[in-house]
């Protein structure tokens, strides 16, 4: 699925995560972060949800920041993930695939449509 | 960073974050951030973050807001060198007349007017930001009918001995300048980028502080300075 039609609410719960992944692989700026999760299949995440969400990361000190001069442009901030926010995303990824696994047993236990 | 030379969205994020309570340093790295993302992106601010205020709205910040009270409080310096500069004015016509200073209820109903305004601005400057031209046109009616009952309302509210009043003149017109002066720098608080050093800003912040704490009574020297000479021009 390429395009942004997934509901925002399945977003809201899931983009924090998503978001600290992207960031795992190494320092990564916001509009990479953004063009990752769109190649994904995630959708549109608008630098208007993202970089909030990013400030709070940074604040719950999941997540630091660095400004890194640009060839010409003007610069960019690079967020990588503290310790804690490797070992938050490892706890939090562990209890969204619970999560999951458990959302799927019970959606598959009856096809939809069904009756009991 | 200089905000005057940002486009009018970005102008309206500074705005919108200077009233949210952030610092200067977290408003330029939002801006800085905005910019290199549309670098990136091609997108207009507006298309990746939607309007300035929503954005502001969204961004958390490191420090809450202050509330109004807490504003109008630390401008403590600022009231009391009104007073003063009122005062001093007072003293003056007093010093001509070789009479007791009598503070007038015009005099009195324009301070209260000023403050009034000044609690209206600082209350309510999301609406104020928004509305600029009709605040103007507001505030320009409310302060020309204060300054219309300091004209006309010229009946004593109370009155002091010269010999008391001129020297609290200068202690509350000069007392909070000579403050300001020391304190005022390290508040002063412009909008940083990234990339820009702490330097600059501070030699701006206390230009910016000196010029900013002896606004008031330099300007109320003047003025007395300027009625001296004309009552001396009028009297030959």
């Amino acid at each position: 699925m390429t395009d942004n039609a997934w509901p925002g609410d399945w977003l809201r719960g899931v983009l924090e995560l998503c978001v600290m992944q992207a960031l795992s692989a190494g320092p990564t700026y916001g509009y990479a972060i953004a063009t990752e999760l769109a190649d994904r299949g995630l959708g549109v995440i608008k630098g208007g949800s993202l970089y909030p969400l990013l400030q709070r990361l940074e604040q719950a000190e999941l997540v630091v920041s660095d400004w890194r001069a640009g060839d010409g442009g003007p610069g960019r901030k690079y967020f990588s993930l503290t310790p804690a926010g490797y070992a938050a995303l490892a706890a939090q990824t562990h209890r969204w695939l619970e999560f999951t696994a458990l959302t799927t047993a019970l959606l598959t236990a009856h096809p939809a449509g069904g009756t009991r | 960073m200089k905000p005057d030379a940002l486009s009018p969205w970005y102008r309206d994020l500074v705005v919108a974050l200077r009233m949210k309570g952030a610092s200067g340093r977290e408003i330029g790295d939002a801006v800085a951030a905005v910019q290199s993302h549309c670098a990136d992106s091609g997108d207009t601010p507006e298309e990746a973050f939607g309007t300035a205020q929503q954005y502001a709205d969204a961004l958390p910040l490191a420090e809450p807001a202050e509330s109004t009270v807490r504003l109008l409080v630390r401008a403590w310096p600022t009231w009391l060198a009104l007073l003063g500069s009122f005062l001093a004015l007072a003293c003056y016509d007093a010093w001509q007349a070789k009479t007791a200073v009598s503070v007038s209820v015009g005099t009195v109903i324009f301070l209260v007017v000023i403050v009034a305004l000044a609690v209206g601005v600082v209350r309510f400057m999301g609406p104020v930001w928004r509305h600029r031209v009709l605040t103007w046109a507001v505030l320009s009616i409310a302060f020309a009918l204060g300054l219309l009952a300091q004209v006309t309302l010229r009946q004593s509210a109370f009155s002091l001995p010269l010999a008391v009043a001129a020297p609290l003149a200068a202690v509350l017109l000069f007392g909070p300048a000579l403050y300001e002066q020391r304190h005022l720098a390290t508040a002063y608080d412009p909008v940083e980028g990234p990339f820009e050093t702490r330097a600059g800003s501070e030699r701006a912040g206390r230009r910016a502080a000196q010029f900013l704490a002896w606004l008031l009574p330099v300007g109320t020297v003047v003025v007395i300075a300027i009625a001296a000479t004309l009552d001396h021009l009028s009297r030959h």
